[in-house]
């Protein structure tokens, strides 16, 4: 007979903690271990929870950011004390600009050395404060059930967004005999799904009214899944839609009704749709300033409906005449229970199609380079135009999402408001990692992907049949672009004077590369490598002259574009 | 400049104070005076009671929503224009020579 211990019988915080999570349904996380969280990952290892080992805290933020974009369910990150929390910053502030569920939980060091400047010490409660949707210090290891569950109810729901558990080490050791069973405790948090109906009834009536409606639809469509509503509705009145570049893909780009991108780089017809319409109807966009331009001279003409499940963001940037607060799926199903007479728009629709026909976008197809934009069509073309397509930010992510066209939602991951640059490759692993059977395409320039290549050997370590395509123009392109336009073409360290081969770092990776740079080698090389299951990198090498257009300066309106022709 | 007076309840956890003064200085409002006291009856929650000068009152509405925003913060008021005792007490300290 043996005696046991009651004290052994005792779980441990860690213990606790990674059962707290099976709870919560996670089945894959996002980290690097590290002296505060090794209680942590002593846990994790007799634990069925998969885990991905990125080579770079930044790698395995912005990989569960492409995770959660694609799947809708959390990203899961645990990061060490100190600078491992520090590393993960950049991620936490990209999915709080872009609205994406993350819960990410560092290690700290021991409770009675806090405060003291002890090894690996960070404040990264009071650091990230400004970047979460919410954060947490763990103060007992009872506690922790309560917060876990706290936590991923936050991420999750309302207008997602990243909460951050800070879990000092000591606690993770402790015993405790604490059930998993908690309750949410959140008085102060109740976010409202559905409006009442009053200023929906006004918004109907001036639809009736209205000659030139537009819908403008933001990522709060993909949030919400109300791809298939915002489908019936414009269809319903005939209301064409315009998309913010987060927005891409929540309305099939092939559809007549369907205008285009908005914005800085958007297209001629969306852009002057926004500025002639006589009612505006904005579901889940935040009107971010690269999206209205000069804000004087956005939609001037029209009233302006605002649909935000976030009531903070209506009346931010824009005066709003019909303020509605919800969820976006939640109220298209309201407008539509409320039947109203149609408007009238086929003239208006007439018009813009006649604009679509007579300003497409454009670029010039030339004998000695690839044009990025061509590549783009083929990466559309020998994709099915079903991909998921990842990608850093500056020109590429431009191109890409002005010609790859969109017909699913979910399949569209980029950096937004923050403008990551590095975001897209390790993004990429995530998306793969939560869609096994999709095409993944990481599109990527030259330079954002030197932030990030760390992570190559995880399409090696997980079998992921990756297609990393680098948007090779030798130089930071955007930057570049814009100190061409407007700083009298002094390129002030934004072109490349030595580049590494790409070719032989994937090969050190043990990943198959090709360079492409003509016409007939992306005809002849893309068609076997965009479509076996396996990893590869292609060095495409394009116009390093080329420009994005058409193009709204800065302080200019919406109707004053640049480059709308050739 | 006008002076805003915003009265804040809070869920007295997870360094509240600290998102919110962060959230004053990203709307770069300066404050003034800022008085905090837990409820009597009631211990988990504080009132917190903020003077800032402001200019631009869309700014200012802008950070009353923002404040309402934040998870532990159960309501946040501009009182500014509203019936209110307010009152300020003096201490002042005379050297004798």
């Amino acid at each position: 007979m043996v005696n046991l211990d009651p004290e052994k019988l005792l779980l441990t915080g860690a213990d606790l903690f990674v059962q707290a999570l099976k709870q919560e349904g996670v089945e894959i996380l996002f980290g690097y271990p590290g002296g505060a969280v090794l209680g942590i990952y002593d846990a994790l290892y007799r634990s069925p929870i998969k885990h991905v080992l990125a080579r770079h805290e930044q790698g395995a933020i912005h990989a569960a950011e492409g995770y959660a974009r694609v799947s809708g369910k959390p990203g899961v990150v645990v990061a060490t004390s100190g600078p491992g929390a520090t590393n993960i910053v950049t991620g936490i502030a990209d999915a709080m600009m872009d609205s994406l569920p993350l819960v990410i939980f560092t290690g700290q060091v021991a409770s009675h050395v806090i405060g003291t400047d002890a090894f690996q010490e960070a404040d990264v409660v009071g650091m990230t404060a400004p970047i979460t949707k919410h954060n947490y210090q763990v103060k007992k290891a009872e506690d922790l059930p309560r917060i876990v569950k706290e936590a991923f109810h936050i991420a999750t729901t309302g207008r997602p967004g990243p909460v951050l558990v800070d879990i000092p080490k000591d606690l993770t050791a402790q015993h405790t005999a604490a059930s998993l069973e908690a309750e949410i405790n959140l008085p102060g948090y109740g976010p409202t799904a559905r409006p009442g109906p009053l200023q929906l009834k006004k918004l109907l009536a001036a639809l009736s009214e209205s000659n030139k409606p537009v819908i403008l639809a933001g990522a709060g469509i993909l949030h919400a899944n109300a791809s298939e509503e915002l489908l019936k509705f414009s269809e319903c009145y005939q209301v064409p839609v315009v998309h913010t570049l987060l927005g891409l893909g929540g309305f099939p780009a092939q559809h007549p009704l369907f205008l285009g991108m908005a914005g800085m780089h958007g297209c001629y017809t969306s852009n002057m749709a926004i500025y002639e319409c006589d009612l505006l109807i904005n579901i889940g966009a935040r009107f971010d300033d690269r999206l209205t331009g000069n804000l004087n001279s956005f939609a001037p003409k029209a009233k302006i409906a605002h649909i935000d499940i976030d009531p903070s963001e209506i009346g931010k940037n824009v005066e709003t005449h019909f303020p509605i607060a919800g969820d976006a799926k939640a109220v298209i199903q309201m407008m539509m229970s409320q039947k109203v007479k149609g408007p009238v728009t086929m003239p208006w629709l007439k018009r813009l199609e006649q604009n679509k026909k007579d300003y497409p976008y454009w670029y010039t197809d030339s004998e000695e380079f690839l044009a990025p934009q061509q590549l783009i069509e083929f990466v559309h073309r020998y994709t099915n135009g079903n991909a998921i397509v990842t990608t850093d930010v500056g020109q590429h992510q431009m191109w890409a999402a002005q010609y790859y066209s969109f017909s699913l939602p979910n399949r569209w991951v980029t950096s937004g408001g923050l403008g990551t640059m590095g975001l897209g490759f390790p993004a990429a692993i995530g998306a793969q990692l939560a869609e096994p059977d999709a095409t993944v395409v990481s599109l990527v320039g030259d330079g954002g992907f030197q932030m990030t290549l760390q992570e190559l050997i995880l399409l090696k370590e997980w079998g992921l049949p990756v297609k990393v395509i680098i948007v090779n123009n030798g130089s930071l392109g955007m930057v570049r672009q814009w100190q061409e336009t407007f700083y009298d073409k002094r390129f002030s360290q934004s072109v490349f004077s030595q580049q590494p081969d790409f070719l032989k770092l994937a090969e050190s990776y043990g990943i198959k590369a090709y360079r492409v740079s003509t016409r007939e080698e992306a005809e002849r090389i893309f068609p076997e490598a965009l479509t076996d299951r396996e990893p590869v990198l292609l060095d495409c090498c394009v116009n390093p002259a080329e420009n994005v257009y058409p193009m709204v300066a800065p302080g200019k309106g919406l109707h004053e574009m640049i480059g709308v022709k050739p | 400049m006008k002076k805003r007076m915003i009265s804040v309840i809070v869920y007295n956890q997870n360094a509240i104070l600290t998102r919110l003064m962060g959230l004053f200085t990203k709307h770069q409002f300066q404050i003034e005076s800022l008085a905090a006291a837990e409820y009597k009856e009631l211990k988990e929650f504080t009132k917190v009671s903020i003077i800032v000068e402001a200019e631009d009152d869309h700014k200012f509405l802008q950070l009353v929503k923002q404040i309402n925003k934040q998870i532990d913060v159960l309501s946040a008021t501009d009182i500014t224009d509203q019936n209110v005792i307010s009152r300020e007490l003096a201490l002042i300290k005379k050297v004798l020579v």
